[in-house]
């Protein structure tokens, strides 16, 4: 079956957005090892962003089987009401699904322990936010190991301890 | 010249398609075929998920369809009950029928 087909017809559910999370990480590290940085970064980012999601989908209560898709204009309009000042700039915005996994913790009761918090802080909303944008599709941006490797040491950190955010 | 709102992310039937849905999730319209509004309800009785299928939005993403869903919850909802939701879903017809969604 051809790949438009087949993603249309069986959109994405929260298990197949962390197998992808994963293999887009693998791949990244490869793209790093063959220096080709951009290409890496690019797929970093897609890595953290889909773990961070995961870990939004997980602490709404939401299954594996759960269709991704379905959950983010509910997580967007929750912070509209919540944290209005929290800035949203599309779907792919690393800070912005930083914040919900902090505002969640808060309104489950079960705020994020300190350390967590700061680091959560340092490495996504302060971190890959600045150094991914999933914009950077579009160009040649001349990124070099110096951006490849602080980029894959974040990512690194989202995939061992997303789930500890849950 | 007059001076128009205008939101270049959105797509330019979007505040149409909101009013077209609130209309309907206020007083529903037994004659009308779309669009099919499905309020799932958890233990409580609390609608948690919303699943709208409509022909008009074959056109938009599913994030702007999911949108188009909230902000017209929005309108007809307390913001209480707004909060309680955490799925919203649009599919076409066509999309409902191949996902196996009862909605006839």
């Amino acid at each position: 079956m051809p790949l438009r087909q087949f993603i249309q017809g069986n959109p994405e559910t929260l298990s197949d957005m962390l197998l992808a999370a994963d293999d887009r990480y693998r791949e990244a590290e490869q793209l790093i090892l063959a220096q080709e940085f951009e290409g890496a970064i690019y797929l970093l980012g897609y890595a953290a962003e889909m773990w961070l999601k995961a870990a939004c989908m997980l602490l709404q209560g939401h299954r594996n089987t759960t269709l991704v898709k379905g959950t983010l204009a509910p997580i967007r309009k929750w912070m509209q009401t919540v944290s209005p000042t929290v800035p949203f700039t599309d779907y792919h915005d690393l800070a912005f699904f930083g914040e919900v996994i902090l505002r969640l913790r808060l309104h489950l009761g079960r705020p994020l322990a300190a350390g967590l918090a700061t680091d959560l802080q340092a490495h996504v909303i302060r971190g890959l936010q600045e150094e991914w944008i999933v914009d950077m599709r579009y160009r040649r941006s001349g990124l070099t190991a110096t951006d490849a490797w602080p980029a894959l040491a974040r990512t690194w950190w989202v995939k061992n301890n997303w789930t500890n955010l849950i | 010249m007059p001076v128009k709102p205008y939101n270049a992310a959105r797509p330019t039937n979007y505040d149409q398609l909101v009013d077209q849905l609130e209309l309907e999730w206020r007083t529903p319209d037994p004659a009308a075929p779309e669009p099919v509004i499905l309020e799932e309800r958890n233990s409580k009785g609390e609608v948690v998920h919303v699943y709208v299928v409509w022909s008009d939005w074959g056109h938009l993403s599913r994030e702007h369809r999911g949108e188009v869903i909230m902000d017209a919850a929005e309108r007809v909802k307390t913001a209480e009950e707004v909060l309680k939701i955490t799925i919203a879903m649009g599919l076409t017809p066509d999309e409902a029928d191949r996902f196996g969604v009862r909605w006839r």
